[in-house]
Order: C-alpha cells, then structure tokens, then sequence
C-alpha cells in the first residue's frame, strides 16, 4: 500500500512538473481569458492578468522550487496567433533539499549545490486549422547560470533528466508540435511532441510524446488524464520510459 | 464518465506494473541470465587436467574508496576516471590469477555509481575469457535513495569455454522490509550455467546472499541454493559453486563486533553479529568438497580471511566460498590476501579478496 501511494505522489509529481493542465492555454497560443483562474490539484495556479497576459506558477512546488512563468500574446503574425512564454526558476533550495542520505536522496549528501537560475523562454505560433482542431508549433531555450563552486550530477530519470539538464550544461533549445481537438462536447485532447537537444557533456536528442484528455464536468472542473513517452539519449545509452499523467483542474 | 473510466483503468493498469522495472523475476529467463561474450574470441584446444576456479567480490570497480555503506565517508558516485583506474587494476590480478571460470560478485554493467561503465564486457575484452552470463542483483531505473539513481549490479559466472542453460535462480527477500524498501532493494540470486569443456559438463553457480537481514533471510537463501546443489547432485551432475556466502565458517575465533565496523549501531549497514550462525556452513561443509579445508581453517583462521571494509585494516573475516561435488586438488585453495599469497596487493582492490582453488577435470 506504501508502495503504491509513493508510487502515485511520483506520478502527480511528474504531472507537476511537465505536464499541462488546460489544453486552451497552455500548448497553444492562447491565453486564458482575463479575471480567470485555473489551479489544478497538482498543476500549476494560472490567472488572467489580462485577456492576453497569463502568469502561472505552482503553489506547491513553489515552496521548495520558487518560480513563475508569463505567457504574452502577441498580435498575430502572417495569420497565426502567436505568444511566448517566460519562466524563471530557482532550483538551488530543491536541489539541496534532494541531497541527502537514505530515502529521498535523488542526490548524493555530499553534492555541491550553486546558486542556480534557470530562464526559460519560449515562442509558440498556432494555427486554428477548423472549430475542432489548432496545430501549435513551439521552440524554446532552457539557460541556467550557476555562480559558485559545483559538483551537481545529473538526474538521469526520463523526463526529469531533459529539464535538469541545462544545469551542468547551460543551454538546452528544445522544439515542439501539438495538436489540440475536439472530440465530443466534453472531452478533449491534446497530443503533443516535442524534442529536446542536448549539447556538452552527454549529448544527444531527446523526443517526448504527450497524448492527453479532458474531461470536461462543467466550465469549473475537468478531470486530465493522459501518458506521457520519452525516448532518447541519456548518459547510459538509448532509453523509452512511458508514465501516466494525471490532474484534476479547477477554473473560476 | 467514459473519460473518468480511462483514467482509472489507464493509471491503475500502469500503477500495478513495475515503473522503475526493479522486479527482475518478471523478466525471462532470457533478459535475467545475460549473455556475454568476449570482442575476441579464442579457444584453447589442449584442455589442462584440472580448471583454476576463483571467486572475487570486486565491489563494482570501487577499489577502496570510502562509500557510505561503510560508514568510513559518505562516497556514492565515481567518475569514469576512478572506475577506469580501479579496474585497470582488477584486470590485472584477475590475468595473474587465470582462472579458467571465474564468479563475480557486485559486478556492475550501467550503474551511476561506477559512471555506466559495463565492468563485464571491459573484464572479457581484457582477459583471457570468452563467454559470461550475468544476473542482477540489483537493478532498478532510478533509486530514489542516497543519490544511488540508476543502477545495475550482479553477479557474472565468466568462462574460457563454453556456456549454456543460464538461469538466474532468485533467492528470498529479505521480509522485515517496508514493501517500498524491498522494492528498490537487491533482489538476491543463484546464478548458474553450464560450463561444457571437451566431452564433460560442469555447472559452475554463483551467489551472493544478504549482508544485513536479520529476520533470518540469509538462512533461507543458503537453504534455498543447499536444495539447488543437493539437487544436482543427486543427478549425478558436476558442480562448482563459489561466491560471496557473507556468512563466517564454523570454528571462527572472532564472530562479532569487528574491528572494521565504523557503522552506528541500529544503521542499515551496521555489521551483524555472527555468534547465531556459526555452524551454518556446516550445511555445505559437511556434504561437498571446499577450496579451504576446515581442518586448515580451525588451525589458523586469518590465513583465509577475505573481507574487510577498512582500507587500512586487513582482512578480518571469511566470507567467500568455492565448494564442489567433484575434486578439488589437494593444498591448492588459497585467498589472495597479500604479495605473499598471490603475488598482488589485493587489499587496494576491493573489500574482498578473491579465493581461488584447482578443480580435478580428469
């Protein structure tokens, strides 16, 4: 039972971290619409500043991982919307917090954490191919500068492993494709590919694949549910690993 | 609902599996018995009167550095550089020794700790043997423990002839563990292959049983590979058998409270006390042939110790075996403790010495 409520907080935590929680917003150029709110049960707290402003950050992971993204449309360009996305993280106090002996040491104790700041900044354009279906392209960078000494190793879990990966290699540009529909009045979907270029030390593409669906109970509530894949380069050779994602989301 | 259904039965069905692929019982026999074989391959037609077994725990390439299990210093990762040094070194007592089968223990073939390097294909590149079969001992993804991440270690029967009908024969989990500890800890086996040499056919099996149970584990795992012997045996089949037992002989002067144990008490890693198992050997003892005699044992037990986890100690207990059903030749089991008993300073190479023995083929 132990077993399987760890392996369930693990799961959530992926979700967390990568997965989105509204197919409208967040893999589209779209924002959501101003005065509203979206927090997931384990998604991020999204608020419409603006009819095209959207600042997000999760107030969970906060705590340990202090952030916060903005995601700016922009006015349309050559017929297709278009925002970008910009998100700064201090890593530093997650990280240490992860350096430890015995259960929940993803780090050896003995690991040098620097100060750490991860930019990410990314473009997105879409392009409303019918009422039921948007193609979304997508392509950003990942930079972290670190100021002080350092002995940080990598964190070479699948998906955990392209997003950490800037923080002993500086740079890691990534690029994307999503498709997001609708299937019935209640449920819709998202899938979404997007490959990660991993440059210095270990280098190599890394290619992940996100099929999720909403379930829509009312304009307040949907039920996510999906599986992600990623396969590609890590630093003992080619690897595939495949999770469920999962989240209950809350607009108001 | 159709929607909610999904999720339930999609997170479920992949909750049930093994996410981290830690369970290697749920492999084939095929994906948990590995075969290896050397980048050259080369056969020796004159088959010798007698093989040169041995049997070596190298401590995954570890050399002696001061990992936290040891309670020394807190090490838990390598650089490419130290496992490339360390096994340089392993290779070249393992050339001196030329053994014709050799057992390995904590081998490891991609584990962070030793920087993935695959020790196996580096030691058979190396030598002078063609073919291994390998069996994990532990094997998991990621381990979410004392910066372990992901790892792959075991056990490696290598050989200069050839191998076939590997199986990993797992052994009991260690029970007084939590289920999400026993989850990512190691799952212990019997690895065994058949060693074919001319016309004649030996089963050469490799173990390692738990370090730190003390719910009695250990006793059942030793029963579990008596049963696997007694069985071959009773076959009327050849069998060598060798590994890291991490258990003492019966007769030994010094069963507890080692001069080596720098652990805490009440640690996962504290040293156990030998005093309840002092006769459990006798099992293996008293029914096969052993590299080390008892007799030569009782009269000075230090020449055969094979284990300490203090680099500036020495070896200070006995904890690797070789027993047949066959012949060993007399006075030929040895442990490598020193320049003195084989010519190397094994000490700097591993918290084992490797023991050694010849077998009568003919």
């Amino acid at each position: 039972m132990k077993f399987k409520i760890f392996i369930i907080i693990s799961i959530f935590s992926i979700n967390i971290s990568f997965a989105q929680s509204d197919v409208w917003s967040d893999n589209t150029a779209n924002t959501i619409e101003k005065g509203r709110k979206e927090i997931g049960l384990f998604g991020p707290l999204k608020i419409g500043l603006r009819d095209s402003l959207e600042i997000s950050a999760n107030p969970i992971w906060f705590i340990v991982m202090p952030h916060i993204a903005i995601k700016k449309q922009w006015n349309s360009l050559i017929g297709l919307q278009f925002a970008s996305k910009h998100k700064i993280t201090y890593p530093t106090l997650f990280l240490r917090a992860l350096s430890r002996n015995g259960t929940g040491g993803i780090l050896p104790s003995t690991s040098i954490i620097p100060q750490l700041f991860k930019l990410n900044n990314s473009i997105i354009l879409s392009k409303e191919i019918n009422e039921r279906l948007t193609l979304s392209f997508n392509a950003g960078l990942d930079l972290s500068i670190g100021f002080g000494e350092s002995n940080l190793s990598d964190i070479e879990f699948h998906f955990a492993y392209p997003r950490v990966y800037s923080f002993n290699n500086l740079l890691v540009p990534y690029a994307g494709i999503t498709f997001t529909g609708i299937a019935t009045e209640k449920i819709h979907y998202n899938y979404n590919l997007n490959t990660f270029i991993l440059t210095g030390d270990n280098s190599g593409i890394i290619v992940e694949q996100q099929l999720k669906f909403d379930y829509c109970l009312s304009q307040k509530v949907k039920i996510v549910a999906g599986i992600i894949s990623s396969y590609g380069d890590y630093p003992y050779g080619k690897d595939f690993g495949v999770f469920p994602v999962a989240d209950i989301v809350f607009g108001f | 609902m159709k929607a909610y259904l999904l999720f339930i039965i999609l997170a479920f069905s992949l909750l049930s599996c093994d996410p981290f692929n830690n369970i290697i019982e749920n492999e084939t026999n095929k994906d948990a018995a590995i075969y290896f074989t050397a980048s050259d391959i080369n056969i020796e037609n004159n088959i010798a009167d007698t093989l040169n077994i041995v049997t070596w725990n190298i401590k995954f390439g570890g050399g002696r550095i001061d990992f936290f299990f040891d309670c020394y210093d807190d090490r838990v990762l390598m650089t490419k550089e130290e496992v490339m040094t360390n096994m340089e070194a392993v290779v070249k007592k393992i050339t001196n020794m030329n053994p014709d089968i050799l057992f390995l223990q904590e081998i490891d073939i991609d584990s962070k700790r030793s920087a993935y390097v695959d020790q196996l294909q580096y030691i058979l590149d190396n030598t002078g043997f063609n073919y291994a079969y390998y069996g994990s001992q532990w094997k998991s993804d990621y381990v979410p423990s004392d910066g372990i991440g992901r790892v792959n270690s075991g056990n490696a029967i290598l050989s200069k002839y050839e191998l076939s009908n590997a199986e990993r024969i797992p052994l009991s989990l260690i029970d007084e563990q939590a289920g999400i500890v026993q989850y990512f800890y190691l799952r212990r086996n019997l690895l065994k292959a058949d060693v074919k040499i001319g016309d004649k056919t030996i089963i050469a099996l490799n173990t390692h049983t738990s370090a730190y149970s003390t719910d009695g584990t250990k006793i059942n795992q030793l029963n579990e590979i008596k049963t696997e012997v007694d069985l071959i045996d009773s076959e009327g089949k050849d069998f060598i058998l060798g590994g890291d037992f991490n258990t003492i002989p019966p007769n030994s002067a010094i069963y507890e409270n080692f001069d080596d144990d720098k652990c805490a008490d009440g640690s996962d890693f504290e040293s156990q006390s030998f005093k309840e198992e002092l006769t459990t050997m006798k099992m293996f003892i008293d029914n096969y042939q052993i590299a080390i005699p008892q007799a030569k044992y009782d009269l000075d037990n230090s020449k055969y110790f094979s284990f300490t986890s203090d680099k500036d100690g020495f070896w200070n207990r006995k904890l690797d075996y070789i027993f047949t059903n066959g012949n060993f030749v007399t006075n030929t089991g040895m442990v490598h403790q020193d320049v003195s008993t084989g010519g190397f300073n094994t000490m700097v190479l591993s918290d084992h010495a490797p023991v050694s023995v010849k077998y009568v083929l003919k």
